[in-house]
């Protein structure tokens, strides 16, 4: 794991540095939000719908309320919530697949089955069915807590997927054989030797995942569910945005760039990591 | 010291109409202490199957293994555990025989953690003999598998093996992927280490010119059965197919006829062929009849140390 | 006998990063007309990648420098489309082995067919009915059945025996064979053994280049030897000499090395190919190494019909 632990190799990779370096930023802008940005709940009748100026750089909204602000703050929750969506379900995810997938037999046939269950099904409509399912199982109306509660349910599974069939072939290996045969438990065998070969590619698969989470949570807004105006969230901004289309395209637009920045950022990361955690199997191909 | 009795292994495939596979089919064997039994034979003979399962690291589906009176095949896998230490496996791919992301100075020291038979003052200690007795260098120890070659891994393998001090040692084909030159340091260091622990050797390899050296007693395996077994079965070899294994080494082609029907069988015809009744090796035998097929061979001790499988000799 | 083709001071690096590697490091190569040249080396020593670049067949990060005259044309610089007519055609490859060499989605018989359409502009349906004599001719039967089946459903043997077909269909002048008998058994290399030889006695003006680090597989067919190491030839001698007395130091330690002979290791390590060692790359392992093999390299010279590259000779 040393190598991985080596600074220079995330320093010198343009790939991730560039994406780390959008992240950094929209993180920084975030934290900042009460020193850049005014208060991204005042209304201002008399300003509606004006195109950005000096004033107001990204215009206002539908209800006179200052673009630029809404977009600063929301990056913070926008990130927030996907990260915490993704970290969870990550773990979860992991957690699950791993034990199913070295456990084997009738568990892993069962979670197996589930997991083909949940994936067989388009991601939007699956969300949005959670989303309808918890709101009326809890009998809470659309809220943050829905939101994220429902994309980890529909989230855990495509690491569980992978996990899982990680550890299927990393079972089988021979290292695994020759621990064994020195005397290892199952727990030394899951913990030291299979856990560390799944964290690189997991950890590039969860880096790629915020983008998507990101995506699914903007949906969720953009179709007026989970998070709704007035709290300031990327997708929800897009949602009323739309309406105002040819009058004021960017209500929509500069949400639309944030998005887009985040999620080409974590992309970014993400191509970079695996870039990183790959040099291993750079071997002397020299014959 | 360590013995396998009516060791079968049947693999099956399919969730519903379950085909079925016999890798190893009722053998006896036995190893004693400090002699090297050669198994001999060709890729889907069940060789590395059967070495293993003598080590409880593939389960027998029939039959028990016996080393030094415990007999491991029914023991509590917490108890097993323990005894794991003196039986070891060298196995024959070294690049992925050791964790890609541990350190070779880690793999060198995981069966000592794993046995808390060190603390961290004799740490060094015993690495450097370790990596002194196998040839390994200091530097060597904080690389990782993929920066080391073939016959490196290969010994620190070796290193990981010796370690805790084993008895018994499976070494399931462990040159076959080494260039010749590094071949012979990697058979020279086991034959040492074999003087100086006393160690027993199942020594596994299609290569019969590297058994002759290795082995005092030798076992010639075919389609999941040992069809010969004796000190002396390469200068006199018994069975036909012994015959077959000893003219190939000199890429003979005289043998031409036995050859023409080797030659087309795919993997799916031989396993079919598996399981019939009667001598395993019936297609393929020069001397075959109509008694071949009557049953199992039986297995007739010759004489002293020779057992063959053939009712040639029956 | 006149020369088929010449490799003339041929140097192939490849370019990883910022790291270069000297894969071929000034080869001086020559096969003769219905010769069989076999080219020995452990691996690491750059023998596939110089059968690969007379073909032509390397990635696209490499840097090739030298001539390869065949016909007195410079293979190197040939257009593509020149190219194209000599490779399948009059220099064929038969390449190792063969799982993945086929394509898995096409008829056996039309894959044997395709250098045949290609090269000598058959038709499809003559071209196919003489695949199907092909595969009957190298022992495939029933061969019209066989053709019309897939990659798949042939054993290993039958697959190597395919490629050599498709390999032979057009007649070439010059076949190169990679590790024929890699991964191959005991018994099975006899089959391979008696293919080449049948190959050869099918048309006699054939030359083959057998790129192979298995030196007994090697003795039975070779008229002449080549060893490479380090990126270098540094014997060429007739198969006569190199088996009994071979010249070079390394061609001594390996024949030594041989199970056969006494298994006797090379003492050192494999050099880098990134940073060779100065002078004769072979010094570092050498028991007659001297303060001019440390400093100078040795040049490519004539000795007593042999070529050698060693002081001992200078």
């Amino acid at each position: 794991m040393k190598a991985i632990k080596n600074l220079r190799y995330y320093l010198n990779n343009k790939t991730f540095f560039t994406g780390f370096a959008i992240i950094l930023l929209i993180v920084i802008v975030g934290l900042l939000a009460p020193f850049v940005a005014n208060d991204p709940y005042k209304t201002d009748m008399v300003n509606r719908l004006s195109p950005p100026s000096y004033e107001h750089p990204f215009g206002t909204d539908q209800l006179g309320r200052d673009l630029f602000s809404q977009v600063i703050y929301g990056a913070r929750v926008s990130l927030i919530v996907a990260l915490s969506i993704s970290l969870i379900s990550m773990i979860l995810g992991c957690l699950i697949g791993a034990i199913s997938g070295y456990v084997g037999g009738f568990v892993d046939d069962i979670i197996g089955r589930i997991i083909d269950t949940f994936l067989s099904i388009p991601e939007i409509i699956l969300n949005i069915a959670m989303v309808g399912v918890l709101m009326v199982s809890l009998n809470i109306g659309s809220s943050i807590w829905i939101v994220i509660l429902a994309v980890i349910i529909t989230n855990w599974v495509s690491y569980a997927r992978i996990t899982r069939g990680m550890v299927l072939s990393l079972k089988e290996r021979e290292f695994v054989n020759l621990s064994k045969s020195a005397g290892a438990s199952d727990y030394w065998i899951l913990f030291k030797h299979i856990i560390p070969n799944v964290v690189g590619p997991i950890i590039v698969l969860a880096t790629l995942n915020v983008g998507n989470v990101i995506m699914t949570i903007s949906s969720l807004g953009f179709l007026g569910l989970g998070i709704q105006p007035p709290t300031p969230e990327w997708g929800a901004i897009l949602n009323s945005g739309k309406n105002y289309l040819m009058i004021a395209p960017w209500i929509a637009t500069f949400p639309g760039l944030a998005i887009m920045c985040a999620i080409l950022g974590f992309n970014l990361m993400g191509d970079g990591l695996r870039d990183i955690f790959e040099p291993k199997s750079r071997r002397s191909v020299y014959e | 010291m360590i013995r396998g009795k009516n060791l079968s292994k049947v693999f099956e495939s399919g969730m519903f109409s379950k085909r079925k596979f016999i890798a190893v089919d009722n053998v006896d064997i036995e190893i004693k202490e400090g002699e090297t039994l050669c198994l001999i034979g060709e890729s889907g003979s069940g060789k590395s199957t059967l070495g293993r399962m003598l080590l409880n690291l593939i389960e027998p589906t029939n039959g028990e293994v016996i080393f030094d009176n415990y007999n491991i095949t029914k023991m509590k896998q917490t108890e097993l555990r323990k005894i794991r230490r003196y039986m070891q496996l060298i196995p024959q791919y070294p690049d992925s025989a050791l964790n890609p992301r541990w350190t070779i100075k880690n793999s060198i020291l995981e069966p000592l953690t794993i046995h808390k038979l060190m603390d961290k003052n004799n740490r060094r200690e015993k690495l450097e003999e370790l990596i002194e007795t196998v040839g390994l260098k200091n530097e060597h120890l904080n690389r990782y598998p993929h920066e080391l070659s073939g016959g490196e891994l290969q010994r620190a393998v070796i290193a990981r093996a010796i370690s805790l001090k084993p008895k018994f040692i499976v070494c399931d084909e462990p040159t076959s992927m080494l260039d010749v030159s590094v071949q012979a340091s990697i058979i020279n260091l086991l034959l040492n280490l074999q003087k100086k622990y006393n160690l027993s050797y199942l020594f596994i390899t299609h290569d019969l010119e590297i058994a002759n050296i290795v082995g005092q007693r030798f076992a010639v395996m075919y389609g999941g059965q040992i069809l010969e077994e004796g000190n002396k079965i390469m200068d006199k070899p018994l069975h036909p197919y012994t015959e077959l294994l000893v003219k190939s080494i000199t890429m003979d082609e005289d043998i031409e006829n036995i050859n023409e029907l080797l030659l087309d069988k795919t993997e799916t015809e031989i396993k079919k062929s598996n399981n019939n009744r009667g001598c395993k090796y019936y297609h393929l035998c020069p001397y075959h009849d109509e008694k071949c097929l009557k049953g199992a061979p039986p297995v007739v001790e010759v004489d002293e140390n020779r057992k063959v499988r053939c009712f040639r000799h029956a | 006998m006149n020369n088929l083709l010449a490799v003339n001071d041929l140097h192939v690096d490849f370019l990883l990063g910022d790291i270069k590697v000297k894969a071929v490091n000034g080869v001086n190569l020559e096969i003769k007309e219905a010769e069989t040249l076999c080219l020995i080396g452990e691996s690491g020593s750059g023998k596939s990648v110089l059968g690969l670049s007379i073909l032509k067949l390397l990635p696209s990060n490499v840097d090739i420098n030298g001539r390869i005259l065949f016909n007195n044309k410079d293979l190197l610089k040939l257009p593509e489309k020149e190219l194209r007519k000599i490779r399948g055609k009059e220099i064929a490859w038969v390449p190792q082995s063969p799982s993945t060499s086929l394509n898995p989605v096409l008829k056996v018989g039309y894959q044997v067919a395709e250098p045949m359409e290609l090269h000598l502009n058959m038709d499809k349906k003559s071209a196919w009915s003489k695949a199907v004599n092909l595969l009957n001719f190298f022992g495939i039967h029933p061969a019209d059945k066989r053709a019309e089946e897939y990659p798949h459903q042939f054993s290993g043997g039958m697959r190597q025996r395919a490629l050599v077909a498709m390999g032979t269909s057009t007649k070439p002048k010059l076949i190169i064979a990679d590790e024929p008998t890699k991964g191959v058994d005991l018994i099975k290399k006899v089959n391979v053994v008696k293919l080449f030889e049948q190959i050869k006695r099918n048309n006699d003006k054939l030359s083959l280049l057998l790129i192979t680090h298995d030196i007994p597989f090697a003795k039975k067919l070779a008229d002449r030897v080549g060893v490479m190491y380090c990126g270098q030839v540094v014997e060429v001698s007739n198969a006569e000499t190199f088996f009994n007395e071979p010249l070079h130091p390394y061609s001594k330690a390996l024949i030594r090395a041989l199970p056969s002979r006494g298994l006797k290791p090379i003492k050192g390590i494999t050099p880098s190919m990134v940073n060779p060692p100065k002078g004769c790359k072979f010094h570092p392992r050498c028991e007659f190494a001297t303060e001019k093999c440390r400093n100078e390299e040795p040049p490519f010279i004539e000795y007593n019909g042999s070529f050698v590259r060693c002081h001992l000779y200078d």
